[in-house]
């Protein structure tokens, strides 16, 4: 029995209270990001970005990038972070409903409710959120929220040199809908059924832990 | 009684119990009535209290366009974020609407503030040039030393003061020792202060007499050497006389008078320049009269560029990445070499999307494989031109090389064919043994046929004058007569290459180089495979090396064999600048009416030992000039610090009195650079050592005084910057930087226009100049350029703005002449910069050029697009800088080595790494002047080579405070393949000791196979000791007694006042603490405290190869005295101990 | 071992401290109060319920002060009864079960009290008789129930009060097993599937370890069987399954994962477990031969204790050490003032235990 496997028996073993989830009524942009690990040459712009545009604190990361060594000596490079996921697991522990989903399907805190009890870093299978010691309050990945209510583009994607991600929505027309629905693509471990949100072009079998 | 009992027993459990709830519970309570949490957003990104400024980055030296964030926080500029520029080349624009195969910048006339809702790409250094501005271990006041040379003792001294004492002398209180000013040796201003009215008249004279003197010593005697040696001391003792002065005031040494005057005892040295620090600083240079402006570029990439300038006669070329279809990126690093981690994510996208094939040929496996098209190459270090030369020898056997190209023998003939260069490989070449013009061409002349400066080519068989015929034979080997009478063996240059590519098997090539034959042939094939879009791409690993200039020039046949030199997706040069030096005002290095110079740089670089009196003089009276004291190297067209400072150290060609160092750090950045230690410390052999810097380094720890320095994003290295080879493959290109924020060290007060003056290099050169009376300082000093309306007007330099708004003002007039830039500028950029740039404020220096400017900084440089810079069929619209590439070159085969006396190889060829010259044995090979190293440290006692690969993370040694790089790769190690770990049975996290001939370094290994075999890599960037706090390092031990105990001697500490360091207290509690939240308080808050991060990891430098054969200073290359990085033989042996590196840290 | 977590768990490996199960790790849920009300339901153990009862409240009082002394943010606490996310939305999904579990502590600790109320009413009554002192508060105590018919007449309304708390108590018996198994992506948690179980059933042997230790030092020499047998059978019955739940666990995770890598990473966890059974064994063997010497219930109780601290600290601080992905083990690093944070709710309560014992008599004589 593969170790995977398991694992997925594991999770559908257990005893799950309720987790209704009640269905949007308008669901309009759906963000999503791709990401084509062939294009990561591991130079971090992305890690740096994201911590000039958010502040995050040093030692945390709303972004990280995984090195895995091949047997034969080439490296690949996987950029990982928060995949804004359709049935997001870390958003019912949430004692406050401090954080939330909004209409963009974007994965949210919203601080001033946030009592830093930590139940949503726990609740995330990707390690995704971190509790930012600075603001007392769980931190993640915003899709650069702030941003995109000026239409602007994630501090990430703009600053990645060789165009691995790639920043859209699933419901209109974007570079984005069109590789999704052109290209073979890949998602983080998918027994988690959280039904990730960031699509990955080539992502290798090692990676996807 | 029970009860009362219990009753006790009660309300002590009742106390005890309430005791510990309280003492326990207190810090919630506390946490609950004064929460010490506090909610922060991202930065803003629009409001009043923002502004946005286009520059250029200085994270590594290629120049990427920045677009900068500032937030006024109650009152202070904060530098909140660093975005790429979308209009700059190396950025390319990324738009919501066009986010894939990102290869284009905005266009050009795209309006600035529209340009705001795009942005450009940038890699992670570039994002953290924010720590690099805010590092609490800045200097802010001017030090000078408060006890012995490298005490690590300073105190703060006011700036009037600092200019007195470096130009009349001062006292260090502490230890009673005087040092001398430079006033003395300022002979312009020795010979004017004496009443000369025309200085520059004297010492042009004097030049005159000096060129006499060489001109004819060739056909002197000895004793007539000597009588006109001393006809000249006696002549200019008389002149000098009338006036109270001696010829030893003016001249270094009376009797050798081609050293030049008192005034080459000053040398400036950068480290870092860039443009218009540059530019300045040579400018402050030529003011004093001293020929001695140096750079750091034998520790940067001479090799590279003595190689490319032997061929091509220019310094830096590199493939048009954006046209090309196969690279082979030889000794290059991703994420590092020009276009740099930015400016190369063109390269990756481009391979991933199948547009480009590039074979990766490294000891360290590339980042990334692009889906199969990055293919790893490993290579022997040193080897270089024998993998080149096993390729020219299957594209030469399989005939795949541009036939057509190479027959022409002149320039009219390419022409006729629609080229735009010529190579030389049909000349024929005196290649007869022995033969006095044994390496130079062939004139017809020689053969009866034409004159002296016509070469001579095979036409049908028949001898011809190189221009009297379209195409000639490309393969000639045969016995010639001379008009002489004598019989000679001549061949043609191509006939010589292929000679040396035959007299070994692919397989024997393959052998030394360590390439499989199968990756040869596959890379010769893809190479001549792919029309004129492949070319070499090579770099460091290449040219760093003692043969690396010959391997560059190996590499480079290939080119020449496919013809692609200016053509999309071939080789090019630099893009075209604007004339930002000489449109309107000159604010060039010259003609300002500076003092004349003459003499030897004390390098001795560009300069030949054959043209020095000294060679000459002993050449008469013993009959043999060699070897000269210390190797000169006439054919590297910049400097090196190995012989700067062996130079300083044996006093050769002259003593030096004064040394300025900028913005570098040899001790470190040099292999084995520890040495130079010996000469900062020596008081006697370098009286006066003064450093202009933003931290106190480990070469500046030994300074005399230090003057603080402003950042890239304040006023450092303010100006216009060219871009590097190929710029893109564009027309033309530069990035301008201006001032982002204020600077943040002492203002030392305002000039006559009421601007602020702040302590930085531009303000203390200035100073020192006006002090000294040097010409172009102070009222009079930047002459308008002939044949515009400025003709004839003189300008005044008094502060920094004086001089950069006048580079910008002849930039944008120029670009406006080339029709780069609008006439009639869109009011709305205008107002762009006026509202968000702090340099506006300095607009009425230049009211009337003013618009242009603007135009200019709102997109922070000149910039033109691909797709205009080529005509129809794809030649670039530059200029090419030479149009003779050549397969010999004669200059190079006339050049001697300065120990043995005997002439250089003049053609590219396989040597293996050898000392300069021979130690004991004689040499094995023909043609290679030094000992072979792997006889000297053959493989059985060191069996590993040590290299230190550049990687996107870190830039050299100059970034252990990229915080957001530190935390993803907190220190280095040494990593090591799996098959080498195996056998000394050590694994990941095992302690080891790299020892090498001159030390050994104890580091933990990282067991991957991301290394080839035998090889030891260690990523560059860490191994500090000294950043102005001081952490002795424990990690290396060198093996020479002396400098062992130098680097004891380092101080504990440093003892510096507390309000001379730390700018940081303007930032927002809140910044502080994201910036810093791994730090303890203090690091950030006030004193020095070490911050394990800054002085954690290792170097190699410390224990690089140095050369036996010339007293053990740091290793160079032969013919362009460039820094060896990349040879260091080393044995491994395990120490026992083992240190943690968790899998996060395995990234670098 | 291909070591492999996330850098977000390297910057926190221990994101709760031991002070938020500071409650649960000593006495874990509302075991005492379950044991009062069924002993009073079922007339059983019906000595013991005054001292269950007090000791329930009195712990079960300081439940949520661990908790608040972990949060980062503990000054916005009183949210979580505001707003509590007890109700699904689309932008809030699910039900949070630290919400749901708050407000049933609420609603627990009322039915609670009003319980011992109603329970001590005529005791009280009968006590404002004896003494002088303190007469009018024994009287207000009695709550005007001055016969022994309006006190049979009123434990109708305490039956029901009893059978009402069940359902939080239980609940919180069964809390944070169900919240740590269900609402994390803890590696180990998830894959614990008899956690729960393992969990409630340890609230018993906790319950009756307490209670039997409280009760020794209170009488000492002159314990009564009748009071302390049934602890000890209920104590036998706890520390028995617990083990055996335990074991089994163990044999799941050994046939799931057997030699990968996973199992490496769980060599502290399954190396605790051995620990936690064989005490918890000797625990079960010592209480059946205190039900003969009744003087050996103290050691019962004692390696109880370290039982069920064993198994607590093991499945909320241990499994917090394992990365979420199974493939790499952090270092516990407890924050310097760690043992008397943790200690501090724990002291709390006990000096509530002192404050109400003082008042209601721990056991009462006459009431049936």
């Amino acid at each position: 029995m593969d170790r995977r496997d398991l694992i997925k028996l594991s999770a559908i073993l257990v005893l799950t209270l309720p987790l209704a989830s009640v269905k949007a009524e308008k669901m309009s942009k759906r963000y999503s990001m791709v990401i084509d690990v062939t294009k990561c040459y591991g130079c971090m712009a992305c890690v740096a970005a994201c911590a000039g545009e958010n502040n995050v604190p040093i030692g945390y990361f709303r972004t990280w990038v995984e090195r895995i060594v091949k047997p034969e000596g080439n490296v690949i490079f996987v950029p990982k972070q928060c995949n804004h996921c359709e049935n997001p697991p870390c958003l019912p522990p949430c004692p406050t409903g401090a954080t939330y989903r909004d209409e963009n399907g974007v994965v949210l805190v919203d601080d001033e409710k946030c009592i830093g009890c930590g139940a949503c870093v726990q609740a995330c299978p990707y390690g995704a959120r971190f509790m930012n010691p600075i603001k007392g309050t769980a931190d993640k990945c915003t899709f650069c929220d702030h941003r995109l209510k000026k239409n602007l583009l994630p501090a990430c994607v703009e600053a990645c040199p060789t165009g691995a991600r790639i920043f859209g929505s699933l419901t209109e027309k974007s570079e984005l809908k069109n590789i999704i629905d052109t290209r073979p693509t890949q998602t983080l471990k998918n027994y988690t059924n959280a039904n990730p949100q960031i699509y990955y072009i080539n992502l290798p079998k090692e990676a996807d832990r | 009684m029970a009860n009362n009992r219990r009753r006790v027993v009660k309300g002590i459990i009742a106390a005890a119990s309430l005791g510990t709830f309280i003492y326990g519970y207190y810090g919630t309570v506390d946490k609950i009535l004064r929460p010490s949490v506090t909610i922060y957003g991202p930065d803003k990104i629009d409001g009043p209290e923002v502004r946005y400024v286009y520059s250029s980055c200085l994270g590594c030296n290629v120049r990427c366009g920045i677009r900068v964030r500032i937030i006024n926080v109650n009152g202070v500029q904060i530098v909140e974020r660093i975005e790429g520029n979308p209009y700059h080349v190396y950025n390319r624009a990324v738009l919501p609407e066009k986010q894939i195969k990102r290869y284009n910048p905005l266009p050009y006339s795209f309006s600035a503030r529209e340009s705001l809702k795009y942005t450009g790409t940038l890699c992670a250094r570039g994002q953290d040039g924010i720590h690099y501005l805010y590092d609490p271990y800045r200097v802010v006041k001017p030090l000078k030393r408060a006890g012995p040379r490298g005490s690590g003792r300073w105190k703060t001294i006011s700036w009037e003061q600092l200019i007195d004492e470096i130009v009349n002398g001062g006292v260090i209180e502490e230890t009673g020792e005087r040092l001398p000013g430079i006033r003395e040796l300022f002979t312009y201003g020795v010979l004017r202060d004496a009443r000369f009215e025309d200085p520059n008249n004297i010492l042009s004279r004097m030049k005159e007499d000096v060129n006499q003197i060489l001109s004819n010593s060739s056909h002197l005697t000895f004793d007539e050497l000597r009588k006109k040696i001393e006809e000249f001391k006696s002549k200019w003792e008389a002149e000098l006389n009338t006036k109270g002065l001696t010829l030893s005031d003016i001249l270094i040494d009376p009797d050798r008078p081609d050293l030049g005057t008192k005034a080459n005892q000053i040398v400036f040295v950068r480290g870092r320049g860039q443009g218009h620090s540059d530019d300045f600083s040579q400018r402050w240079v030529a003011a004093i009269g001293s020929i001695n402006w140096l750079r750091h570029t034998s520790s940067c990439q001479l090799g590279y560029y003595a190689g490319n300038r032997i061929w091509a006669g220019y310094t830096d070329i590199n493939p048009d990445v954006r046209g090309a279809k196969v690279l082979i990126m030889a000794g290059a690093q991703i994420g590092r070499l020009h276009p740099g981690a930015t400016g190369q994510g063109l390269i990756i996208e481009r391979a991933a999307e199948g547009e480009l094939k590039v074979y990766y040929v490294n000891p360290v496996a590339p980042r990334g494989d692009c889906n199969g098209n990055f293919i790893w190459v490993p290579i022997k270090p040193g080897t270089d031109a024998a993998l080149a030369m096993a390729m020219v020898r299957w594209i030469i056997e399989n005939g795949r090389y541009n036939k057509i190209f190479l027959e022409s023998p002149n320039e009219e003939s390419a022409k006729k064919k629609g080229e735009i260069v010529y190579t030389n490989a049909t000349w024929l070449v005196i290649t007869e043994d022995g033969h006095p013009r044994g390496g130079t061409f062939l004139r017809a002349s020689d053969i009866g046929k034409g004159e002296k400066n016509q070469y001579v080519v095979v036409y049908n068989g028949e001898l011809v004058p190189y221009d009297t015929v379209d195409e000639a034979e490309l393969f000639y080997a045969g016995k010639v007569k001379l008009s002489t009478g004598e019989e000679v063996e001549v061949k043609t240059a191509l006939q010589i290459l292929k000679d040396e590519a035959f007299s070994r098997s692919i397989e024997e090539w393959c052998e030394i180089c360590g390439v499989p034959v199968e990756t040869v042939v596959r890379m010769a094939f893809d190479f001549t495979n792919a029309g004129r879009a492949a070319s070499t791409y090579i770099h460091r690993g290449v040219g760093m090396q003692p043969n690396g200039e010959y391997s560059v020039w190996a590499y480079r046949t290939l080119d020449l064999l496919i013809g692609n030199y200016h053509r999309r997706g071939g080789l090019m040069a630099r893009a075209d600048t604007t004339n930002y030096n000489g449109a309107l005002y000159n604010t060039g290095p010259s003609n300002f009416g500076e003092p004349v110079k003459w003499g030897p740089p004390i390098d001795r670089h560009g300069v030949a030992y054959e043209d020095t009196l000294e060679y000459w003089v002993r050449l008469k009276r013993d009959g043999n000039a060699y070897p000269a004291k210390r190797p000169w190297y006439p054919l590297t067209p910049e400097e090196s610090y190995t012989e700067i400072f062996a130079g300083i150290d044996e006093g050769y060609p002259y003593p030096v009195k004064a040394l300025f160092m900028y913005y570098a750090n040899p001790v470190l950045a040099a292999n084995f650079g520890i040495k130079f230690i010996k000469v900062l410390r020596d008081t006697e052999k370098l009286p006066l050592f003064v450093a202009i810097t933003t931290t106190i380094n480990e070469t500046f720890l030994y300074a005399d005084y230090i003057i603080p320095d402003t950042t890239y994003l304040e006023t450092g290295t303010l100006g216009i910057q060219y871009l590097y080879a190929s710029s893109a493959g564009v027309r033309y290109a530069e990035a301008w930087r201006v001032p982002v924020v204020p600077p943040m060290t002492m203002k030392i007060g305002e000039d006559p226009n009421g601007y602020p003056r702040y302590s930085s290099l531009w303000e203390f050169l200035i100073d020192l100049a006006k002090k000294l009376g040097t010409p172009g300082y102070g009222e009079r000093s930047i002459p308008g350029v002939k044949e515009t309306r400025y003709e004839g007007k003189w300008f005044p330099l008094h502060s920094i703005w004086d001089y950069i708004m006048r580079v910008y003002a002849n930039g944008a007039v120029d670009a406006v002449k080339k029709g780069l830039i609008p006439e009639q500028v869109p009011v709305d950029d205008v107002k762009f910069v006026e509202e968000n740039y702090w340099i506006a404020r300095f607009k009425d220096i230049v009211p009337s050029e003013w618009p242009w400017i603007a135009y200019a900084m709102a997109r922070g440089g000149v910039f033109t697009s691909y797709d205009e810079s080529y005509d129809e069929n794809g030649v670039v619209k530059r200029k090419p800088k030479r149009t003779l590439l050549e397969f010999w070159d004669e200059k190079l085969a006339m050049t001697r080595n300065s120990v043995t006396g005997q002439r250089f190889y003049g053609g590219p060829k396989y040597f293996p790494p050898a000392t300069y010259a021979p130690i004991e044995a004689k040499t094995t090979e023909k043609w290679l002047q030094g000992t072979p190293l792997r006889e000297i440290w053959p493989e059985d006692r060191y069996p590993f080579l040590v290299i230190m690969p550049g990687s996107p993370l870190y830039t050299k040694h100059r970034s252990q405070f990229y915080y957001w790089m530190k935390q993803i790769m907190p220190r280095n190690y040494a990593v090591l393949h799996p098959r080498d770990a195996a056998r000394l049975g050590v694994d990941t996290g095992d302690i080891v000791k790299i020892e090498t001939p001159n030390g050994y370094v104890e580091t933990p290994v990282l067991v991957e196979p991301t290394t080839a075999p035998g090889i030891i890599t260690i990523p560059v960037g860490m191994g500090r000791w000294a950043d102005t706090a001081i952490s002795k390092p424990e990690y290396f031990e060198i093996r020479e007694k002396e400098l062992k105990e130098l680097i004891e001697a380092i101080p504990e500490k440093t003892e510096i006042p507390e309000d001379a360091v730390n700018p940081l207290k303007v930032l927002p509690e809140i910044s502080k603490k994201t910036l810093f939240t791994k730090s303890n308080k203090e690091f950030y808050e006030s004193s020095l405290a070490i911050d394990e991060w800054r002085f954690n990891g290792i170097t190699l430098n410390v224990i690089a190869s140095s050369d036996p054969s010339l007293k053990d200073w740091p290793l160079l290359s032969w013919v362009g005295a460039s820094q060896v990085y990349f040879y260091t033989p080393a044995k491994v042996t395990k120490t026992g101990e083992k240190e943690k590196i968790t899998f996060t840290n395995m990234i670098w | 071992m291909i070591e492999y977590f996330y850098p977000n768990e390297a910057a926190t490996p221990l994101l709760w401290e031991p002070v938020l199960f500071a409650y649960t790790l000593l006495v874990s849920g509302a075991d005492l109060l379950i044991l009062a009300s069924l002993g009073y339901l079922t007339k059983k153990l019906e000595k013991t319920i005054p001292l269950l009862l007090i000791l329930g409240i009195s712990f079960f009082s300081v439940v949520l002060l661990g908790p608040l002394a972990d949060l980062r943010s503990p000054h916005k606490a009183p949210l979580l009864f505001s707003i509590p996310h007890i109700s699904p939305t689309y932008t809030t999904p699910g039900i949070s079960l630290i919400a749901f579990q708050s407000i049933l502590w609420i609603i627990a600790l009322i039915l609670s009290i009003v319980f011992m109320l109603l329970y001590f009413s005529y005791p009280m009554y009968l006590k404002s008789k004896e003494v002088e002192r303190f007469k009018g508060l024994y009287l207000a105590f009695s709550l005007g129930v001055d016969s022994r018919e309006k006190y049979d007449k009123l434990s109708l309304i305490t039956k029901g009060i009893a059978i009402i708390l069940l359902l939080p108590a239980t609940l919180w018996g069964l809390y944070p097993s169900t919240l740590l198994i269900s609402q994390t992506w803890s590696f180990v948690w998830r894959n614990w599937v008899m956690l729960p179980v393992i969990y409630f059933a340890d609230t018993f042997v906790v319950a009756t370890a307490i209670a039997i230790l409280v009760y020794f030092i209170w009488r000492r020499r002159r314990m009564e069987a009748e009071v302390i047998q049934p602890l000890l059978k209920v104590h036998a019955a706890g520390s028995l399954s617990v083990s055996a739940l335990t074991a089994l666990q163990l044999s799941i995770w050994w046939f799931w994962f057997d030699d990968s890598i996973i199992i490496q990473s769980l060599t502290t966890i399954t190396s605790w477990m051995f620990i936690v059974i064989a005490l918890l064994i000797t625990s079960f063997v010592l209480s059946l031969i205190a039900l003969r010497f009744l003087v050996i219930s103290i050691l019962v109780s004692l390696v109880a204790f370290a039982g069920t601290i064993a198994n607590k600290w093991n499945i909320l601080m241990n499994s917090q050490l394992i990365s979420k992905t199974g493939m790499g083990v952090f270092e516990l690093h407890l924050p310097a003032d760690w043992l008397f944070k943790t200690a501090s709710p724990i002291a709390l309560a006990i000096f509530l235990l002192v404050i109400i014992s003082s008042l209601f008599p721990l056991e009462v004589k006459e009431v049936g």
